[in-house]
C-alpha cells in the first residue's frame, strides 16, 4: 500500500472554521461530506458532469467534487446548509417550494447553490442568463420550468427584500 | 367536480423543507460507526467462464475484511458471466482507497466464450447463445386468442392460449381494407433511465435484525425478495429508504434479476451479516451506467384502413431486448401499447406477437412506460404515413380510430386476468386542445411543399398506457391515526420517487378527515412500521395506494364521529369533522373538540388515538364494471404530444424544439405535481435528437458512454416543454376522480418526433436516435451506413 499524503488544512465552511487532517488527493465533496457531516452536497457523477454537489466558492458556484479539498483554505465555503438562518428559510428555498422546483430533491442542494451563485452577480437575470447559469445542473425529474420560475421568483423575493 | 378543500389545491410538498435545505437524507447521507465499504470487481467480458480466481493476495491486505465470490458466496455471485459488468467479486474493507486496491489483486482467469451484442443478431438461429442450450429468442408466455365477443358488453367469452395476442381474422381484416400500411425494420435504441441518484444500499445488523438503508420504489416488495434470498424470515428484516433521489422505474429492484434482489442489496445484506458489522455498497456513476438499461426494440407493423380511414385491422410483430436474463415485462407492455388498446375502437382484427430476446447485455429494467413507447413508437409512425395514404389529416384519422371510455382494453394479459374496460379516455379532446395551441390547421404543410435551408415541422402521436392491474396481486395497505389534539398522521409505505405521492397521499387524508393538510403527519420511512404497500410502478401510486388511504381515513374518521356521537348525543351520520373537533352539521356551534371525544386520556384511562386501516386486496368495488369481477376497469393514462422543430438540412441538427404535452388526468390532485409530471416528456428529446443511446463497442462489448458527458440527458438549454393538463370527470376507478399520470409523458415522444422530422423534410425515420447522420442520409447528403451512428 502506497504512503498517504495527508496535510492539515483549515476550512472556512458557512463562516464557520474547521481544522482538519485530510488527504491530499480528496476532493472538497468528500471532506464536506464526511468529515464535516454536510451531506447537502450530493454525489452523483463524480465528474463535475451534473452539478448535484455544487457549493459556493469565494461566492462562485462550483461542483465540489472537481476541486480538491487542501486547495481551498483561506477561501469562503457556503454549501447549502448554511443558506437557511436561525430556522428561516432563504428567499431561494422559499420560492423553490412555491414554485415545485424540487421532485426527488437529489438535484435540488446543487441547483440552489448555482442559483445563489447566479443572483450574487446577476440579481435581474433574463431566462437565457437563468438558463445558462443552471445548464450544467442535471434534473432527472424534469422540472426545469419550474426551477426556471422558481430563481425567477427567488429574484424578486432577494430584491424586495434588498429594497425593504 | 365535487367540492374539495385540499384536493385540486397546490399544497406545500409534504416532505419539501428538507429537500430545499439538504437536511434530506439520502441512503448515502448515512454514517454508521465502524462501517465497512464495499467494492465490486466486474467482469471485463460480455461471455465467459470463471476458470480460476485468486483472491490470497487481496485477502492478506491491512484493512480487507473479506472477499467474496463464487466460491464462498454462491447465492450473490456466480461462475459465469453474462455481460461486461457482471459481478465477478466483491472486497470488503476499511475504506474505498484499499477495497480498490485489494480488487487490483484478485487474480481471475477467464475462459472467454462467444457473444451477442445486437438485437438482431441474436434473432439469427446460429446466433451464440447467451445461455447455453436455450434460444436466445422467446415468445411472451401469457399470449391468448380472444373470441366469442358479446355483441353488447363488447367482452370476449372465450380465451385460448395461443401463438400470439389478438382477436378476429388477421386475413379477412386485411381483405376488407382498401389501404394497407406496412413498414418494417422499426428500431427503438436501447436508452438509460439515468436516476440521479447511483443505487446502492448501508446494510446494518443490530443483532437482532438486519436493517437495510436504501431507496426503492417498493420496499416491501425489496424487503420480501431480500429475505428469501438470504434465507431467513421476512420479521428478521428491515428496510429503511425516507429519499429516494429519482427512478423512474429503474429502482424498481425485484425485477432486476428474477431471482434475486439487487446486486448491491444482496452483497451488503451477506457481508453485514457474515461480518457483523454496517456495510455500505453504494455503484460509482460509472457502475450505475453499466447497469438499468432498457427500451432496445425491433417491430414491424402492418395496418388494414377502409377508405374513409376507418382501421380494419392490425399486425404487430415485436421484438424486445431483455439483456442477460433480466425483466421481460416491456415485451408485454409493448403489446399494452399496440392497436389492442390505443386504437381498440374500430380494430377488429389484430394479432400481436411478442417476443423477447437475450443479449449479453446488461439486464433490462423498467422505465418510465415500461415497453410501451416502444410500441407506441411504430404503431404512431404508421398511423402518420397511413394519413398521408389516405389523404387525410394525422389528428382526423386518430380521432377516428382512438379509444373511448367503455371500449375492451384487448391486450391486458388476458389469460391472467379478466377482461379489462377502459374507463376513460378524452384523447380527442387531447388532441383538440394541442391542435389549436399549434395552430395546427393553418400551420401544417405538406413536406413537398418547404423549401430553404432551415425547414420547420410539426407532429403528433398519441399514447395510452395501463396503470396498475385492480386484479389479484395487486394491493397496498394503509393506516390512518388521528390524536386527542385533532392531527392525524398516515402510516403507508408508498414511495415519493419525486413523483410526489406523499403529498398526495396526505392531501387525501386531510380531505377526508375535513382537517387542515398542515395537520396530517407521514410516516413512511421503513418496512417494520408500515404495512405493506404497492410497488410504485405503472403510475398506480395515486389510484392503487389513494384507494387504501381513502378508506383508511374514512374508517379512522367514523370512530371518531362514533365517539362524538356519544358526546353529544347526536347520530354520527349528523355530525361533521372540522378543525376545531366534530360539530352538529347542521349546527356548527354545537360541537366538541377531539379530545373531548376521546375522553379521558393518560392514567384515567380511555383511548389515545383512533387507529383507521384498510387493506386494498382485491379490486375495490369502484374498479368493477356492474360490481363484476370479471369486468375490470383499467385506469389509463392517455393523452397527446406535439413536437414543433426545426431542421437544418446541411447539417442535420434539429434544433428550437418545443414539446407541447397534454394529458387528461380526470382530477389534477395537486396541478403542480401533475405538471411536473407532464415536464418529463422531454426525456423524448435525450433519445430522439440529442443521440442518448446505449452505445457498445461489438468487439469486446464494453460500454462506450458510461458517464454523463457520454451520455449527457436534458439541460435546461437544450428544450422547453408546455403541458396542458386536462381534468375531464367522469372516470369510476379514483375516489376523488384522478387518473394514472407519470410515464405517459414518454410514450409517444419518438413517434411525434418522427412525425415532426417527416413534416420538416420529408424523411422518414424509423431508427432512434435521430442522429445528424440518419438525417443527412435520409436526405441523400451523405452515404447511408448501418447504425447510423
Amino acid at each position: 500500500m502506497q504512503e498517504k499524503d495527508i496535510k492539515r488544512i483549515r476550512l472556512n465552511v458557512n463562516g464557520e472554521t474547521h481544522e482538519l487532517t485530510v488527504e491530499s488527493h480528496l476532493v472538497l465533496s468528500s471532506v464536506l461530506r464526511n468529515r464535516l457531516g454536510l451531506t447537502g452536497a450530493k454525489e452523483a457523477c463524480g465528474e463535475g458532469a451534473c452539478g448535484a454537489c455544487t457549493v459556493l466558492i469565494d461566492g462562485v458556484a462550483k461542483p465540489s467534487c472537481m476541486v480538491l479539498a487542501v486547495e481551498q483554505e483561506g477561501k469562503e465555503i457556503e454549501t447549502i446548509e448554511g443558506l437557511s438562518k436561525n430556522g428561516e428559510l432563504h428567499p431561494i428555498q422559499e420560492a423553490w417550494l412555491e414554485e415545485y422546483g424540487a421532485q426527488c430533491g437529489f438535484c435540488s442542494p446543487g441547483m440552489i447553490m448555482s442559483t445563489k451563485g447566479l443572483l450574487l452577480k446577476t440579481p435581474d437575470p433574463s431566462e437565457e442568463e437563468i438558463k445558462e447559469a443552471l445548464g450544467g445542473n442535471i434534473c432527472i425529474c424534469s422540472n426545469y420550468e419550474h426551477i426556471i420560475n422558481a430563481v425567477k421568483s427567488a429574484a424578486r423575493k432577494m430584491k424586495e427584500q434588498s429594497n425593504g | 367536480m365535487a367540492d374539495t378543500k385540499v384536493i385540486g389545491a397546490d399544497v406545500r410538498q409534504k416532505d419539501g423543507n428538507p429537500r430545499v435545505t439538504g437536511e434530506a437524507k439520502y441512503y448515502g447521507d448515512f454514517q454508521f460507526r465502524g462501517m465497512l465499504e464495499a467494492r465490486i470487481l466486474r467482469s471485463p467480458h460480455p461471455a465467459a467462464d470463471i476458470v480460476d480466481i485468486d483472491v490470497s493476495a487481496a485477502e492478506a491486505m491491512e484493512g480487507v475484511h473479506l472477499v467474496m465470490t463464487h466460491e464462498n458466496f454462491p447465492k450473490a455471485f456466480r461462475k459465469t458471466v453474462y455481460y461486461v459488468g457482471d459481478l465477478v467479486a466483491a472486497v470488503i474493507a476499511v475504506d474505498d482507497t484499499v477495497a480498490e486496491e485489494a480488487m487490483a489483486a484478485i487474480k481471475v482467469e477467464y475462459k472467454t466464450k462467444p457473444f451477442v451484442m445486437d438485437l438482431e443478431e441474436a434473432i439469427k438461429p446460429d446466433s451464440p447463445q447467451v445461455f447455453e442450450g436455450e434460444a436466445n429468442c422467446h415468445d411472451w408466455e401469457h399470449h391468448a386468442f380472444l373470441s366469442d365477443r358479446d355483441p353488447e358488453t363488447g367482452l370476449y367469452k372465450t380465451k385460448t392460449p395461443a401463438e400470439y395476442n389478438g382477436f378476429g381474422d388477421i386475413e379477412k381484416g386485411f381483405a376488407e381494407a382498401d389501404v394497407i400500411v406496412e413498414q418494417k425494420g422499426f428500431r427503438y435504441a436501447l436508452c438509460k433511465s439515468p436516476a440521479m441518484e447511483p443505487r446502492g444500499c448501508t446494510a446494518r445488523y443490530d443483532g437482532v435484525k438486519l436493517h437495510v438503508h436504501t431507496h426503492s420504489q417498493g420496499l416491501h416488495d425489496e424487503k420480501y425478495c431480500l429475505a428469501e434470498a438470504l434465507g431467513i424470515g421476512s420479521d428478521k428484516v428491515n428496510l429503511v429508504s425516507p429519499f429516494t433521489g429519482s427512478s423512474f422505474g429503474g429502482k424498481n429492484a425485484t425485477v432486476l434479476d428474477p431471482n434475486l434482489p439487487s446486486h448491491y442489496l444482496l452483497i451488503a445484506s451477506l457481508a453485514c451479516l457474515h461480518l457483523k458489522r454496517p456495510v455500505h455498497c453504494a455503484y460509482s456513476r460509472e457502475e450505475e451506467m453499466l447497469c438499468g438499461w432498457s427500451r432496445g426494440s425491433l417491430n414491424d407493423v402492418k395496418i388494414g384502413f377502409k377508405k374513409d380511414g376507418t382501421m380494419t385491422s392490425m399486425d404487430f410483430q415485436h421484438w424486445q431486448e431483455v439483456g442477460a436474463s433480466g425483466d421481460k415485462y416491456p415485451a408485454k407492455n409493448a403489446m399494452l401499447a399496440t392497436g389492442a388498446v390505443l386504437y381498440s375502437r374500430n380494430c377488429k382484427h389484430l394479432r400481436g406477437q411478442i417476443r423477447y430476446v437475450y443479449t449479453n447485455r446488461y439486464t433490462a429494467v423498467g422505465w418510465q412506460g415500461y415497453g410501451a413507447p416502444e410500441g407506441i413508437f411504430p404503431v404512431e409512425i404508421t398511423m402518420d404515413m397511413a394519413a398521408e395514404k389516405l389523404g387525410m389529416d394525422p389528428i382526423e384519422l386518430r380521432k377516428m380510430n382512438c379509444m373511448r371510455a367503455g371500449d375492451i382494453d384487448a391486450g391486458w394479459d388476458p389469460l391472467s386476468y379478466g377482461s379489462a374496460i377502459i374507463s376513460s379516455s378524452g384523447i380527442h379532446e387531447c388532441l383538440d386542445v394541442g391542435a389549436e395551441h399549434l395552430d395546427w390547421k393553418n400551420t401544417w404543410q405538406h413536406p413537398s411543399e418547404k423549401t430553404g435551408r432551415i425547414r420547420h415541422g410539426i407532429g403528433v402521436a398519441i399514447f395510452a398506457m395501463g396503470a396498475g392491474r385492480p386484479g389479484p396481486g395487486n394491493s397496498s395497505e394503509a393506516m390512518v391515526k388521528i390524536f386527542p389534539d385533532g392531527s392525524a398522521a398516515l402510516v403507508c409505505a408508498v414511495a415519493d420517487i419525486g413523483q410526489g405521492q406523499h403529498t398526495v397521499q396526505c392531501q387525501i387524508v386531510a380531505e377526508v378527515l375535513g382537517i387542515p393538510y398542515d395537520r396530517v403527519g407521514l410516516v413512511c420511512a421503513d418496512t417494520d412500521s408500515t404495512p405493506f404497500a404497492t410497488l410504485v410502478s405503472n403510475s398506480c401510486g395515486t389510484w392503487l395506494q389513494g384507494w387504501a388511504t381513502y378508506e383508511a381515513a374514512l374508517d379512522a374518521k367514523n370512530q371518531l364521529l362514533r365517539l362524538a356521537s356519544e358526546k353529544l348525543g347526536v347520530a354520527p351520520q349528523a355530525l361533521s369533522v372540522g378543525e376545531k373537533g366534530v360539530y352538529v352539521t347542521a349546527e356548527p356551534d354545537k360541537g366538541v373538540t377531539v379530545k373531548e371525544a376521546f375522553g379521558p386520556i393518560g392514567h384515567y384511562g380511555g383511548r389515545h388515538e383512533i387507529i383507521g386501516s384498510y387493506v386494498n386486496d382485491s379490486p375495490h368495488p369502484n374498479c368493477l364494471r356492474n360490481g363484476n369481477k370479471d369486468e375490470l376497469y383499467i385506469p389509463k393514462e392517455k393523452g397527446a404530444q406535439f413536437i414543433s422543430l426545426d431542421v437544418d438540412t446541411e447539417t442535420g441538427m434539429v434544433e428550437n424544439v418545443r414539446v407541447t404535452m397534454v394529458q387528461n388526468v380526470g382530477r389534477a390532485l395537486h396541478p403542480k405535481i401533475v405538471e411536473g409530471q407532464l415536464l418529463t416528456a422531454r426525456h423524448g428529446v435525450e433519445h430522439a435528437v440529442l443521440g442518448c443511446e446505449c452505445v457498445s463497442d461489438k468487439r469486446n462489448g464494453w460500454l462506450l458512454v458510461p458517464n454523463f458527458v457520454d451520455y449527457k440527458p436534458c439541460t435546461t438549454m437544450d428544450c422547453s416543454v408546455e403541458p396542458f393538463v386536462l381534468e375531464i370527470p367522469g372516470d369510476p376507478t379514483h375516489p376523488f376522480g384522478a387518473t394514472a399520470c407519470g410515464e405517459g409523458a414518454a410514450c409517444p415522444s419518438l413517434a411525434a418526433f418522427s412525425n415532426a422530422i417527416y413534416n420538416a423534410i420529408g424523411v422518414r425515420l424509423t431508427e432512434t436516435p435521430f442522429t445528424p447522420a440518419r438525417i443527412l442520409s435520409g436526405l441523400g447528403k451523405i452515404k447511408s451506413r448501418k447504425g447510423g451512428k
